[in-house]
């Protein structure tokens, strides 16, 4: 090497030169010497849990040890060639050097610098947000360096998308396959297909999984969290999704009930709420009160991430009791926050209905197939229907969205309100009657384009005259005039199945990766 | 026309089709017979089974034919609640309903939906039985059916139902008595508003409030609710109180 007593070597992100003369602590965003170690706290040195199969042997690469990954956080120690005492604590981070683990939790060492001056260590992380102290000290000099592995972060819809998924079925003389070519038109190779037969005709690509990342400066996990739903698509995670660098982790055990399912499992973008910075949203899902809620497991560890403070928000009164169902977060760029929530408005349907001639037809409504309703005024005169929808609207609709401006620090104009409206489900609850437009899909890719999809509400008599749809004439006059809307056929398959678009669909997505000074407060539950 | 059917009807139902229905069945194409026996309903996304779909044929036909696989009683009570499920959205099954009402104790929580749409003495005398059932459920679903069929006396069924000893009944009777419009029942439903169950206490609240818009802001118990320990219930009369 070329270093030693007066040199300098590169940085651990080769981005800058390191002076080997001094005795520091060298992290990929800075260092932590006795002069200045304000590095060294919480959280110090931050990398990602190595919890994926690089070797794709079946075993995660903690429990491989295995040589050559990548997912271990680079630590660069410089002493002007003296020796250094190591000291770690910490049950679940050990630390490598050359290919070879050299400290385990309370394990001390001394080591010698290469020749180049420096001793170049990796720390490897076993979970999520694992903690570990390094002690590092010469004859004259010591240094603290907090370990911490990043806690995992649930994605959300400002996170560019890079692929949709959906599965092609049909059924006793329906299919959704004009809702696939409509992807496979919009979104080419960016849409995939997912084979029905392999996953026993389980069309719910939502219920089955969440894609969520944890990262540092140097590392990147993504994690694909499999729900203990495990109907068909069970398989799909470890068969399709991981890969080196992908993992997927189930969380608790147990029969699963419908909150298990991840249309009610989502995350808002980043929002400020009452002074605090959530920088990669909260975390909200759907509590059945005395009817379940999702896994215990699951939610204590996502609460113990911290950093998107999960909110549980009243779903009871659904049949199928997901969040999706009645609201969303979509891009905005004109936006003050840089989005919109959108949520189901009740009142506002009945306002378009009122306005609508009570003769039309209503060919998809119609059949004992379909909702058994022929026209316009066999919906809107329905007083049994309106009540029970008023009543929605005001016991249940109105404190949640009020709960949720106060969750995420919203304001009026950060909402829009989309019509929608729902029927009563014997002995289950509320499901949309009209197809709840808010349950679409974000696709906002690399392209620069925000994709919406949305499930079309067939309110009109001709069928392929989307324009005459006085719904959705609503609602593109509410949305952002850069979301591209795109009005799906998902009736059979999805509506009639009480599901829609968002519940048919997942969508990979970029992590947003930043720094860790940041969230510092929230990674550490503000106790540090 | 499938034997197996005949056969099945031969083995002591006493369910029968009207004979319109029966026509219709009998001179069904063998073909279509057996898609309708084949026809398995699929789980939607909560998981419960429905009929997706529909094979190529006449509508009226496909229900004759579904009333039929229903009154065989083959299924498991879980797909014939599916086909009660469709049949309601018919509304053209009624008596059939209520021949099976009998026979079928464990498909009456399925079965009441049915009356939601049938002629007035029948579902009159279709959710009397209900109201009496031994199964909470069966009762929940007629203090709820009964919010859609204004135009039936069932006020003391309903009022009855207030001391049934399931929420959910005591619930759905609250909100079913404040849909009926009756301001009659406004002094019965105050004198329950201290019911341990928060869902009831706020089912009565915004059933007083349809009833009598005018005067349950004034009303003392009003007050007392808005200190409700539940939130709901809280809010609910504070709302009240500031209309």
């Amino acid at each position: 090497g070329g270093g030693g007593a007066g040199g300098s070597v590169p940085a651990p992100d080769g981005s800058n030169q390191i002076d080997t003369t001094v005795f520091q602590l060298v992290l990929p965003q800075g260092s932590v010497r006795t002069d200045d170690d304000a590095l060294g706290d919480y959280p110090g040195l931050v990398g990602v849990p190595n919890l994926d199969d690089d070797d794709e042997n079946g075993y995660n690469d903690w429990t491989d040890a295995l040589e050559g990954d990548d997912d271990r956080a680079p630590l660069v120690i410089t002493s002007n060639n003296q020796p250094v005492r190591l000291t770690l604590i910490g049950e679940d981070v050990r630390i490598w050097r050359d290919e070879e683990i050299v400290l385990a939790d309370g394990e001390s060492d001394e080591f010698v610098p290469d020749a180049d001056g420096t001793i170049r260590l990796a720390v490897e992380f076993k979970e999520h947000l694992a903690e570990g102290n390094l002690e590092a000290s010469t004859e004259a000099e010591a240094l603290n360096l907090s370990l911490t592995a990043a806690p995992l972060i649930v994605n959300h819809h400002l996170m560019t998308a890079q692929t949709l998924w959906a599965m092609p079925d049909s059924y006793w003389g329906v299919d959704n396959y004009a809702m696939m070519d409509t992807f496979g038109e919009v979104l080419g190779d960016r849409f995939v297909e997912v084979s029905a037969d392999t996953f026993d005709f389980d069309v719910w690509l939502q219920d089955e999984f969440e894609f969520a990342n944890s990262w540092g400066p140097e590392n990147q996990l993504e994690v694909v969290i499999d729900s203990i739903r495990d109907r068909g698509l069970d398989p799909m995670p470890e068969d399709l999704l991981v890969q080196p660098g992908t993992m997927a982790r189930t969380w608790g055990l147990g029969e699963a009930n419908t909150y298990d399912s991840f249309g009610n499992l989502e995350a808002s973008p980043p929002v400020t709420v009452d002074g605090v910075d959530y920088p990669f949203g909260r975390i909200y899902y759907g509590d059945g009160g005395s009817l379940g809620a999702p896994v215990a497991t699951l939610l204590n560890f996502l609460d113990d991430q911290t950093v998107q403070a999960p909110v549980a928000l009243d779903t009871s009164w659904l049949c199928v009791g997901h969040v999706d169902e009645f609201m969303t977060f979509i891009p905005d760029p004109a936006a003050p926050k840089g989005f919109r929530m959108v949520f189901t408005s009740i009142d506002d349907a009945y306002t378009i209905l009122d306005e609508m001639d009570g003769q039309l037809l209503l060919p998809r409504y119609q059949g004992p197939e379909s909702h058994g309703i022929q026209n316009i005024t066999a919906l809107r005169d329905d007083a049994g229907l309106r009540m029970y929808n008023e009543d929605l609207q005001r016991d249940v609709l109105d404190p949640l969205r009020h709960n949720l401006k106060d969750a995420f620090g919203l304001s009026e104009e950060d909402i829009i309100d989309i019509p929608g409206l729902f029927e009563e489900v014997p002995r289950c609850g509320a499901l949309s009657l009209i197809p709840g437009m808010v349950n679409l899909t974000v696709f906002n890719g690399d392209d620069g384009v925000d994709h919406l999809f949305l499930p079309d509400p067939f309110l009109r008599a001709d069928l392929d005259d989307q324009d005459a749809d006085p719904m959705i004439n609503a609602v593109r006059d509410r949305m952002p005039e850069t979301s591209l809307l795109t009005f799906v056929d998902n009736w059979d398959i999805y509506h009639l199945g009480w599901g829609e678009v968002h519940c048919g669909t997942n969508v990979r997505r970029t992590p947003a990766v930043g720094g860790w000074s940041g969230p510092t407060p929230l990674l550490s539950g503000g106790e540090r | 026309m499938s034997i197996g059917w005949i056969v099945v009807c031969g083995l002591g139902w006493s369910a029968s089709l009207d004979s319109a229905t029966q026509e219709l069945v009998y001179g069904a194409p063998p073909a279509l017979v057996e898609a309708v026996s084949g026809w398995q309903p699929g789980p939607t996304r909560a998981g419960s089974l429905r009929l997706y779909g529909s094979p190529d044929a006449d509508p009226d036909l496909v229900s004759a034919l579904v009333a039929q696989r229903l009154l065989d009683g083959q299924d498991t009570i879980e797909v014939q609640g599916a086909l009660v499920d469709y049949l309601a959205r018919t509304r053209q099954y009624a008596d059939l309903a209520r021949q099976l009402w009998d026979e079928r104790p464990a498909l009456r929580p399925y079965l009441v939906v049915v009356f939601q749409d049938a002629p007035d003495a029948l579902a009159l005398q279709a959710l009397q039985l209900a109201f009496d059932d031994a199964d909470p459920m069966v009762r929940a679903e007629a203090a709820r059916v009964a919010g859609y069929r204004r135009d039936l006396p069932l006020n003391p069924m309903l009022t009855q139902a207030l001391d049934d000893d399931v929420v959910e009944v005591r619930a759905f009777a609250a909100r079913t008595l404040g849909w009926r419009g009756d301001r009659s029942v406004f002094v019965t439903l105050q004198s329950y508003l201290d019911d341990p169950a928060p869902e009831v206490r706020l089912n009565l609240l915004r059933a007083m409030e349809r009833l009598a818009p005018d005067v349950v802001g004034k009303i003392d118990d009003i007050a007392h609710l808005t200190l409700d320990p539940d939130p709901r219930v809280a809010r609910a009369a504070e709302q009240i109180r500031h209309r």
